[in-house]
């Protein structure tokens, strides 16, 4: 008997506890981490025990958890993915790669497959930074275990040529030396970050007040 | 105050702990204001009812006016999207008794027949305090003032606190604090102040409606009696009025601006008044006009049209249909028929491809921006043109964001501004994408007008 007619009571117990593990990232403000660039440590803990809830559950529990996932809270996903490429290089510690990619795979392009993609690339290129690692193999073991619409999307991302992989298509760059690894924006230089700022002012003044 | 004073000073207006106005004493006349769940309910005079509404199916409503049951007249409120009463037709009489044609901000620019004060007028609003002046549970609105408050928004939100939402084709102000996200008139639920009425970050999407039969139902459209069927599709921005209205484009995403220049006026054929026109060049921008399409009039020649914005009911009732002139350089080519309100949609579609000279309706195409998701509802919409490839970088987003302002195209945005939409901490310099993309076309002078990002 196939699992879809008789799920295991593990899943039960797993899907049964997914409101609680989403509630503090439900709460969780844009505006809040937009400004302080980083996570409350409760949405860490939500985030990581999601991931190892997708890695060992079933493909309903998988889709289960991506149901849950709202475009408002998109960001906690990207956050935590994107600081796993970060820390990872910081702390050679190439195991939360894998827990990055599974985190965009959780959020499974509900906000814009577009910035997912852009964490990717930060991904591919710290894995690329170990060399016990073959890159590729690591993404597709996440095809593998992903559910589509993130799946078809990141198979495409691993098919592309290396320059296509490459941070500096998506207007990215490693920040230089001593400050500590990160990846930065690579922008015109008559456009400073505060000149963007002032011109989305212009506009989002009502709607952003942390630009005020 | 005592009632003679009241009479005496004006009027006196009692408030309940809503804000809203619930008895409003003109001395000798005391109007009581009851409300339900679904808003303002009863208009009272002592113990006789001389105004309640009914709710009727699709956000309609009935008025029953006078004492009923046995001395009452009830009028049908023919609502817009926006729960703005545009008709007010007998019940009993199948006759119209009025029918209102608003501005944008709600200002009446025509009418036919008498409004009363008890109306479900713009949006829904009734005058009950003072005529000319929308009542609305934290402060009056003058819809004849285009767009202003008569006192400033109470949160002290926003450069303009006198301003009425920017976007009024899609959003109603039923509290008086915050534009929502209509549609709702008198039937949207009244918010307390400190409650947000408006859903979080709903996707703009391109309305895709068939006209679903409803052209031609009593009381739902005079056009029904001159169409008789529903034609085609509605297929432009906010033309969600299409059983009202069948072919009219509110701001559509296919607004052109750019080169060659072609001014297009829009007059109405019955009575021969000019309801609009559009300049390609942007210098004139009548709200009267949707996008211009050009179109092959049966005669073979080639022709222009744009649907009025907000036709005369009145006239489109009585017979009228549009007659769409080129004027300025190109020859002069009318054509009259109701044929073209209607057809153009289905003329001009299929033979998009077939137009093919530069400068035709082809490269006039709007380019649409937004997160993916709210994205992909455009594609296949005609004279869009959205980016959606999976080879997506920075480089190709560059292209086809150079191909636009070279093109002096206008943007239309697909997903709203909001702090949710545009910001992503996730990306190091914190901006999502869909921020990045608004951000781009604002330093190359583009200005954000509601659903649109337009070249200067």
């Amino acid at each position: 008997m196939g699992r879809e007619f008789f799920a295991p009571p593990v899943d039960n117990l797993m899907i049964s506890n997914l409101d609680a593990i989403f509630e503090p990232l439900r709460s969780l403000s844009v505006h809040d981490s937009y400004r302080h660039h980083s996570l409350p440590p409760e949405c860490i803990i939500s985030i990581d025990t999601l991931v190892d809830i997708f890695l060992a559950g079933s493909w309903d529990v998988k889709r289960e958890i991506s149901r849950n996932v709202d475009a408002k809270f998109s960001f906690a996903f990207f956050m935590y993915a994107q600081q796993s490429a970060v820390e990872s290089v910081r702390g050679g510690t190439p195991e939360m790669l894998m827990r990055g990619l599974l985190a965009l795979a959780i959020e499974n392009l509900a906000f814009d497959c577009r910035d997912s993609i852009t964490i990717l690339a930060q991904l591919y290129h710290s894995a690329r930074r170990f060399p016990q690692i073959a890159t590729d193999e690591l993404f597709r073991h996440v095809v593998d275990i992903s559910c589509l619409p993130f799946r078809e999307t990141l198979e495409g991302f691993v098919n592309r040529s290396d320059a296509g992989k490459s941070i500096e298509v998506f207007g990215l760059r490693e920040s230089t030396p001593p400050a500590p690894f990160n990846y930065e924006t690579v922008r015109p230089a008559r456009e400073t970050r505060a000149a963007r700022v002032r011109k989305l002012l212009q506009g989002f003044r009502r709607l952003i007040p942390i630009l005020r | 105050m005592s009632g003679t004073g009241c009479a005496t000073s004006g009027e006196c207006v009692i408030y309940d702990a809503l804000g809203r106005a619930v008895e409003i004493d003109k001395g000798s006349t005391k109007t009581e204001i009851w409300y339900t769940q679904l808003g303002k309910n009863v208009f009272m005079n002592g113990t006789t009812s001389t105004n309640a509404y009914w709710p009727t199916p699709a956000d309609g409503s009935v008025n029953l006016q006078g004492n009923c049951p046995s001395n009452c007249n009830n009028y049908y409120m023919h609502k817009d999207w926006l729960g703005s009463a545009r008709i007010v037709s007998g019940v009993n009489s199948h006759a119209d008794i009025s029918d209102l044609a608003f501005a944008p901000y709600g200002e009446i620019y025509a009418q036919f027949g008498v409004k009363g004060p008890a109306d479900q007028m713009f949006t829904g609003d009734t005058e009950d305090v003072v005529a000319g002046t929308m009542e609305t549970p934290n402060r009056e609105y003058n819809n004849s003032a285009q767009g202003r408050w008569i006192s400033p928004d109470p949160a002290g939100a926003g450069w303009n606190t006198y301003a009425y939402g920017t976007n009024p084709n899609s959003e109603i102000d039923p509290s008086g604090l915050i534009p929502c996200c209509g549609p709702g008139g008198s039937q949207a639920p009244i918010p307390t102040y400190i409650a947000d009425p408006c859903a979080p970050s709903q996707p703009i999407v391109p309305p895709r409606f068939h006209c679903q039969g409803l052209v031609g139902e009593e009381g739902m459209d005079s056009l029904g009696a001159l169409s008789g069927q529903c034609v085609g599709e509605c297929f432009y921005q906010n033309q969600v009025d299409c059983a009202f209205n069948p072919g009219s484009c509110l701001n559509g995403p296919s607004r052109t601006v750019g080169s060659p220049s072609v001014t297009v006026t829009v007059t109405n054929s019955y009575q021969g008044q000019t309801i609009g026109g559009i300049s390609t060049d942007g210098t004139q921008w009548w709200y009267a006009t949707g996008p211009i399409f050009p179109i092959t009039n049966p005669d073979g020649s080639v022709g222009f049209t744009a649907t009025p914005w907000m036709p005369s009911d009145t006239a489109l009732s009585q017979g009228a249909a549009q007659i769409v002139t080129q004027v300025g350089a190109l020859t002069a080519v009318p054509y009259t028929g109701l044929e073209v309100a209607f057809g153009a949609e289905t003329l001009l579609l299929p033979g998009l491809g077939e137009i093919g000279a530069a400068g035709d309706i082809a490269d006039y195409d709007t380019y649409v921006i937004g997160r993916l998701p709210d994205t992909a509802t455009w594609e296949g919409v005609p004279f869009t043109n959205v980016l959606n490839t999976p080879a997506w970088d920075l480089n190709v987003q560059a292209e086809w964001e150079a191909t636009a302002v070279q093109g002096g195209q206008p943007i239309t945005l697909a997903s709203p501004i909001t702090e949710q939409t545009v910001l992503n901490p996730g990306n190091p310099d914190g901006f999502s994408v869909f921020g990045t993309e608004v951000s781009n076309f604002l330093n190359l002078g583009y200005t954000w007008e509601g659903n649109f990002l337009l070249p200067q």
